[in-house]
C-alpha cells in the first residue's frame, strides 16, 4: 500500500483493516450474513502479522472465546449479525459483569429471527441496549461512511479498554457491503488506547476489581504472574462471589456509573447546518446518508434544515439532543426500524410531540424522498 | 457533475465486476468520488444481477440508484428486470446481440453489438464488460479511460492485462464507429 493512497474498499473490509490498526490480537468468529467479510479479511490479515483468528462453532463459543482470550491480555474482537448477536447476550452480559475489553461488531439485518438476511435494517438498536439482563450501561457506536467506520471501530477498542468493557460497534448491511473511496490513516493517526495493566508485582496481593483514583481497573494477564477469580456472580474486590448488600450495591453503581459518569467523553456526532435549523433530522448509519441527501435537497428550496448524526448510540447522548434541538420547529428522526432512536429522542428534549419518525422497515434502504415526504408532511404540503 | 449508473446482465456476464472496476478507476486514480452497491442474496442468484455506481465531483450522500442516468443491459434477463428503473430523458445502452425485444419510450437508447464484437475478437464473450466499460467511458466524459487501463494493469493477473486493454478499446471503437453526430447526441458531459 503506497502512502496516502485511496482504495476503494466494502465497508466490512474497512472494519477489518481498523481491528488490524487497533491491535486486535484475536479474533473468533462465525461467519453470517452480512458480516462475513470481516471474518474473510481477517482471517487473511491476522496470520500473516502472527495474530490468532479463530473460526468457531457457532455465535456463543465465538463471545466466550475473545471474553477469554481478552482476559489473557488480548485485544479481541468478534463479528455477527441479529441471529448471532442474540445467542451473544448470555455472555455479553457475562463481559459487563466481569469487566473485560472485548468488541462486538453487529451488522445489523432484517428481524427478528432469521428475519431477512440480505437486507438493510436498524432494528438491533435496543437490543444492544437491553439485551442482556440486569442493570449496567452499554456502550454503543455506529457509522454512515467509510471514514467512521475506520474511526468508530478503533474508538470501539479504546472505549473497551478504557472501561474495560464489552463495546458493541452497530454496523448496518448497507455501509457493509457498500464499497467507497478511503485513504487509511497513518499509523499513529489516530489514538491508540492500550491494555492497562497492573503494576503490582509477583507474590503480592493483585485486586482484579479494585479500581483506581480514576476508576480504571489495571488488568493482570489470566494464568499469567496473579491468582485471581472471575466471575458472574456479583463479587468483591477480589473478584470472589459475595451477596453483601453493600457489595452488591456498589458494584451495580460502578457497572452504571463507569460509563454514564463519562457520557460526555463518549458522545461522538456531528451536526450540520444547525445554527439557523428549524427543522431538524436526526440520524445514523445509511439512513444518515439518506438523511443528508434530503437536508441538501431542501436547502436548496430555501427550507431551513439541520441535521445531527450519531455516532454514539449509548450511552444515548440526550442532554446534546435536548441543547441542539431546543430551537427546532419540528424533529425528525430517520431511521430503519419501527422508532428505537425516535423513542430515546421523544425522551430527550422538551417538545416530545415535535418529534416525529421517517422510517422504512422492508428491507429497503430508506431514500431521501421517504424523508422529505415526512418533512412536508409536517408543513402541511404533504400528498 | 454527478451521474448515476445502473450496470445488470445475467449471472456471470461480469456486470458487477465492471461496476467495482468503474468504481474504483473514479476513486483510486480519477480523483472523484465513487460508491457502488450491489444485489445480495436470491437476488444476486442465478438470473439477472445489477450493481448501481454514482461517481461524482462532490462527496456522495444516498449510495443506491433510483435515476439512473445510464442503465446498462447485459442480457434479455436483466433487461426486462431492470428496464422498469429507466429515467425519462435517460440512455439505455444494451447489448443488440443479447436484447433482441425493445420497446421504445422516452429514454434514449443505445444498441451495440459487444457480443459479436468479443466472439469476433477474441472468439470468447469473457471480456463483454470491459468493452461496456469502454462504451461507458468514451459517452461518459468523468469517465477517463486512462484510470480503467490502471485498473486492469493493477488488478488483473498479467495474463489477462493485455486482452482486457484490447476489450475496452473495442468499446471505446465502437461507440465512435457509430459517427461523431450520432454520439454527440448520447454524450454525458
Amino acid at each position: 500500500m503506497k502512502k496516502n493512497e485511496i482504495l476503494f474498499l466494502q465497508g466490512n473490509e474497512v472494519c477489518a483493516r481498523a481491528a488490524m490498526y487497533a491491535g486486535v490480537s484475536f479474533y473468533a468468529g462465525y461467519p453470517i450474513t452480512p458480516s462475513t467479510e470481516i471474518a474473510e479479511v481477517l482471517a487473511e490479515l491476522m496470520p500473516a502479522e502472527g495474530k490468532a483468528f479463530m473460526q468457531m462453532e457457532d455465535e456463543i463459543s465465538s463471545i466466550c472465546a475473545i471474553i477469554g482470550a481478552s482476559l489473557t491480555g488480548n485485544k479481541v474482537m468478534t463479528a455477527t449479525s441479529g441471529p448471532g448477536f442474540s445467542l451473544m447476550q448470555e455472555a455479553i452480559g457475562y463481559g459487563h459483569m466481569a469487566e473485560i475489553p472485548c468488541v462486538i461488531v453487529n451488522v445489523q439485518r432484517g428481524g427478528p429471527s432469521t428475519g431477512m438476511p440480505t437486507s438493510a435494517s436498524q432494528a438491533d438498536v435496543m437490543q444492544t441496549r437491553w439485551g442482556t439482563h440486569g442493570d449496567h450501561s452499554v456502550i454503543a457506536l455506529t457509522a454512515s461512511n467509510h471514514e467512521d467506520i475506520f474511526a468508530m471501530t478503533v474508538e470501539a477498542f479504546n472505549f473497551s479498554e478504557l472501561y474495560r468493557m464489552p463495546v458493541v460497534l452497530l454496523l448496518d448491511e448497507v455501509i457493509a457491503h457498500m464499497r467507497e473511496g478511503l485513504t487509511i490513516p497513518e499509523p499513529g493517526e489516530l489514538p491508540i488506547i492500550e491494555r492497562l495493566n497492573t503494576s503490582v508485582p509477583e507474590d503480592s496481593d493483585y485486586h482484579p476489581y479494585f479500581a483506581r483514583e480514576d476508576g480504571r481497573l489495571p488488568m493482570s494477564e489470566f494464568g499469567g504472574i496473579h491468582r485471581y477469580n472471575v466471575t458472574g456472580l456479583a463479587h468483591d474486590m477480589w473478584g470472589f462471589p459475595s451477596n453483601d448488600p453493600e457489595v452488591a450495591n456498589t458494584l451495580i453503581h460502578h457497572l452504571v456509573n463507569k460509563v454514564e459518569n463519562y457520557k460526555h467523553d463518549i458522545a461522538r456526532y456531528k451536526t450540520t447546518n444547525m445554527d439557523d435549523a428549524d427543522i431538524v433530522l436526526i440520524s445514523y448509519g445509511c439512513s444518515a446518508r439518506s438523511a443528508k441527501q434530503t437536508m441538501s435537497n431542501l436547502r436548496q428550496r430555501g427550507l431551513r434544515v439541520g441535521m445531527i448524526e450519531l455516532q454514539t448510540l449509548w450511552p444515548f447522548p440526550d442532554d446534546i439532543i435536548y441543547d441542539l434541538c431546543r430551537d427546532a420547529r419540528y424533529v425528525v428522526v430517520a431511521e430503519m426500524n419501527m422508532g428505537q432512536v425516535l423513542h430515546q429522542v421523544k425522551e430527550a428534549v422538551s417538545n416530545p410531540d415535535r418529534v416525529f419518525l421517517a422510517n422504512r422497515v422492508d428491507g429497503a434502504l430508506i431514500n431521501p424522498e421517504d424523508i422529505e415526504n415526512v418533512v412536508n408532511l409536517l408543513r402541511g404540503k404533504g400528498k | 457533475m454527478k451521474y448515476k449508473f445502473i450496470l445488470s446482465g445475467t449471472g456471470g456476464q461480469g456486470a458487477i465486476t465492471a461496476g467495482l472496476l468503474l468504481g474504483e478507476a473514479t476513486a483510486t486514480y480519477g480523483n472523484l468520488f465513487a460508491v457502488q452497491t450491489q444485489s445480495y442474496g436470491p437476488e444476486a442468484r442465478g438470473g439477472a444481477a445489477r450493481t448501481d455506481v454514482i461517481i461524482s465531483s462532490s462527496k456522495i450522500h444516498y449510495p443506491k440508484v433510483m435515476y439512473p442516468d445510464v442503465l446498462v443491459c447485459l442480457s434479455q434477463e436483466a433487461y426486462n428486470k431492470y428496464i422498469k428503473m429507466a429515467t425519462p430523458g435517460g440512455l439505455v445502452i444494451y447489448d443488440s446481440h443479447n436484447v433482441k425485444n425493445v420497446k421504445i419510450k422516452d429514454y434514449k437508447m443505445l444498441g451495440l453489438d459487444m457480443f459479436g464484437a468479443c466472439m469476433s475478437e477474441f472468439n470468447s464473450v469473457q471480456m463483454i464488460n470491459i468493452c461496456m466499460l469502454g462504451v461507458l467511458s468514451e459517452i461518459v466524459e468523468l469517465i477517463d479511460p486512462e484510470t480503467i487501463r490502471m485498473v486492469i494493469r493493477n488488478r488483473f493477473k498479467p495474463s489477462l492485462i493485455d486482452i482486457n486493454l484490447r476489450a475496452l478499446d473495442m468499446g471505446i471503437n465502437l461507440v465512435r464507429e457509430l459517427g461523431e453526430e450520432k454520439v454527440s447526441k448520447l454524450k454525458l458531459q
